[in-house]
């Protein structure tokens, strides 16, 4: 797949964590933007509803950045980037219309200004196309708009330019924002291809450590008794009385043994407790495994109950834990959470969290 | 009655690899960093386009509006902005070179305002001279390699704002202080400022990821390992001890001498053993055939047979052992002496089903502790991406339906 059509959040789920920082940023500057310019053109508003309207639809926009960029939330989808586009140009056509006739500064009107803030705040998590695509769209509308606007207010100079001092800034802020998450997302692409072969050779050295060990569990397991029992009645060529005896209870041993071995569930050793009657713990992928152990052992001091059960088609995981004790859910697990398990519902409430996802 | 059996290890992540999920640290600020650049970088390049056909279409539009050559004023801008992107590292002349072009672009736009009727009345703060401004702002936050950012973006806008406000002087120009540059450079530094303390809260969490990552990885091996394992256990130890049990005393056969004595040998070589029986038999069909007879069972083999002996390991050898333990199980526990091998290929994938018309069973009254078709069948076949699908009723017989990847 191209790398304009990879989100960096889809590759780092870390990197939205950061980006969450910047979403704040680029909000808070976005309103202050737009209070700023309101209070200092206040003289060219003479609609105070439409005016209201205009930042109840950038207060929407912004309150969809906050929230799609929350950990809790992750990833940030298309759908909230096509939501704060239309909030934004619902500011746009509020605004002008609130200036409407008296629009003497084109410059400072502050929505445009907002939504190319807006933008660059989604270049953390969208891929390039499509901030592309949006932000083309969208610059065309202000630009339809700023012209209708102008030509209302009889402005002294050509439409267009007017036009380009309100969707040029949006439009730059598209493409920084596009660039933005292209680099990102090169840059990852190439760090996994860099770092294949090495991991490749690392899990190379850790199967041969495992086999190494398995090799001697397993011979510990027969050369305690199985072993000597067969090579004896190699020796001896032939079976007597007690030999069937021996024989079942040797298999009986181990066969329980590796029953036991079989059965054993990975999810076992990280909780202090678990429910998981049908063993729906293995149903999860190395990644989503790790996820799960990591979020574990930050609760660890939390004596973590860990319940798996069936949804009907799907496979419901409940991690509780206890107040007392240290470690928490920090957001990095928590969108780490939402990132490994693809189309899950994730609820994350006080001490307990909840996934449920399509059984394998 | 049928009986799906789910894989529980999924074969995307087979081979125990992993660990491209999480970006390490000590690479994130060298991408941020180049991210951020590239953006701002473009951004101002766009304003700057931008800038330019707008000063193209007032002197078509609105002749004498505003000078010829305000466009022309715009290129040492962009000239520095590409350099504050592309030139690494930048020497100290390199510094010098950009902001020297920078001082030459806004000295000859601030005249070029000063000379333009459309803009003069706006001064200093006219949609020009604020935006180059910004791009100012934007490429000393792009060149600066020694604060991240910080010092860049004020620079350039001092330098900028300097360089306006005394030309302004010089050429009569009325001054006006702009605010949007000002919101902006504070803006791209507190931001850029933000970027190590919101890098630093995110990636608490990443060690402890990766240690779990690590902790998984080695586990996910030691059970497939250790399953692979199982598997040869009880087709060969285990096999070897329930005969014994169910066996009357007296003297050893020949071939239950070799029989003990390879279980024993196979088991020393456990879990580095991987099932090379079949290399001395001229086909995996014939082979099959030769398990069978030894049980007293004949195999009639159907259908493109010689596709058994095309599949490539890891999947030919899973099912070559799936499949002997399938005919085994019919010779001990089918109670006929006849059964069926049904051999199907089609694109990217083999399947094959052993049928028999004996005794059949209940799958769901299996013991929870018989290891046959849990894990000498399902458990080989889906570790190698395949599945394994099971019918059978008391007195109706029992297929066993098997599917692996071809690769092809």
């Amino acid at each position: 797949m191209l790398p304009a059509r990879l989100s960096p959040q889809q590759l780092d789920p870390l990197a939205g964590v950061t980006a969450q920082a910047f979403a704040w940023v680029f909000v808070s500057a976005a309103f202050a933007t737009a209070i700023g310019l309101t209070l200092v053109h206040r003289a060219e508003y003479h609609e105070l509803p439409l005016l209201l309207g205009a930042f109840a639809a950038l207060a929407a926009a912004g309150l969809i950045v906050i929230l799609a960029s929350s950990p809790r939330r992750a990833p940030f989808t298309g759908r909230a980037a096509a939501a704060i586009h239309l909030l934004c140009l619902a500011a746009v056509a509020l605004e002008a219309s609130a200036q409407w006739g008296t629009n003497v500064a084109v410059r400072s009107d502050w929505a445009p200004l907002a939504l190319a803030l807006l933008v660059m705040a989604t270049g953390c998590f969208r891929p390039a196309l499509e901030i592309l695509a949006m932000t083309v769209v969208s610059a065309a509308f202000v630009a339809i708009t700023t012209i209708t606007g102008a030509i209302a207010s009889d402005s002294a100079l050509p439409t267009l330019v007017y036009a380009g001092l309100t969707a040029g800034p949006i439009l730059a802020a598209g493409v920084g924002a596009a660039v933005f998450s292209v680099t990102l997302v090169s840059r990852l692409l190439r760090w996994r291809d860099a770092t294949h072969g090495q991991r490749l050779v690392a899990v190379e050295r850790m199967r041969e450590r495992v086999r190494d060990d398995l090799r001697h569990e397993r011979l510990t397991m027969i050369e305690d008794e199985v072993g000597p029992f067969l090579r004896d009645l190699l020796a001896r060529g032939a079976t007597d009385g007690s030999t069937a005896a021996s024989a079942r209870q040797f298999a009986d041993q181990l066969r329980r043994a590796l029953v036991d071995e079989a059965d054993g569930v990975w999810l076992d050793g990280v909780v202090a407790e678990l429910h998981d009657a049908a063993g729906l713990a293995t149903r999860m992928d190395g990644t989503q495994r790790a996820a799960v152990e990591a979020a574990c052992t930050a609760l660890a001091d939390r004596r973590t109950r860990a319940t798996l059960e069936r949804a009907g088609r799907r496979i419901r995981l409940v991690l509780v834990w206890e107040r007392d004790g240290r470690g928490r859910l920090g957001p990095e697990l928590q969108a780490m959470l939402r990132h490994v398990f693809p189309g899950a519902r994730v609820q994350l409430r006080v001490r307990r969290v909840e996934l449920e996802f399509d059984a394998a | 009655m049928s009986t799906a059996l789910p894989p529980d290890i999924r074969s995307a992540d087979a081979d125990g690899q992993g660990g491209d999920w999480i970006f390490p640290l000590s690479e994130t600020t060298a991408t941020t960093r180049a991210a951020l650049v590239s953006g701002a970088s473009a951004l101002s390049l766009v304003l700057l386009g931008v800038l330019a056909c707008l000063g193209v279409l007032l002197t078509v539009t609105e002749p004498g509006s505003i000078v010829w050559w305000m466009p022309l004023a715009l290129l040492p801008l962009a000239a520095g902005c590409v350099a504050a992107w592309r030139w690494e590292p930048i020497p100290v002349i390199g510094y010098v070179a950009i902001a020297l072009a920078a001082i030459g672009a806004f000295v000859a736009l601030t005249i070029a305002i000063a000379q333009s009727p459309a803009q003069a009345p706006a001064g200093t703060a006219g949609f020009v001279l604020s935006m180059t401004t910004n791009v100012a702002v934007l490429t000393g936050a792009a060149s600066d390699r020694w604060t991240g950012g910080i010092a860049g973006a004020l620079g350039g806008y001092a330098l900028g704002e300097g360089t306006i406000a005394i030309t302004a002087a010089f050429v009569g120009l009325q001054y006006r202080v702009d605010i949007p540059p000002i919101a902006i450079a504070l803006g791209v530094a507190v931001g850029y400022a933000v970027v190590p303390i919101a890098r630093a809260r995110a990636r608490r969490g990443t060690a402890s990821l990766e240690r779990a990552d690590r902790r998984t990885r080695a586990r996910r091996l030691r059970e497939m390992e250790g399953r692979d394992s199982i598997a040869v256990l009880h087709d060969t130890l285990l096999g070897e001890l329930a005969a014994l049990a169910a066996r009357a005393p007296g003297p050893l056969t020949e071939a239950e001498r070799e029989g003990l004595a390879e279980s024993l040998d196979s088991s020393a070589m456990l879990p580095l053993l991987r099932d090379e029986r079949t290399a001395e038999v001229a086909g995996v069909g014939a082979w099959l055939v030769s398990i069978g007879a030894a049980g007293g069972l004949r195999i009639v083999l159907e259908g493109d047979v010689a596709a058994l002996d095309a599949i490539a390991d890891p999947a030919g050898s899973a099912l070559r052992s799936a499949l002997e333990q399938c005919v085994v199980n019919v010779a001990r526990h089918a109670g006929v002496a006849e059964a069926w091998v049904v051999v199907g290929a089609s694109p990217g994938e083999l399947s094959v089903t052993v049928v028999d018309e004996g005794v059949g069973f209940d799958p769901g009254s299996v013991p929870h502790d018989r290891l046959g078709l849990s894990e000498s069948v399902r458990g080989r076949v889906e570790r190698c991406g395949g599945s394994v699908r099971l019918w059978s009723s008391p007195g109706a017989g029992t297929s066993v339906h098997i599917v692996v990847p071809t690769g092809v």
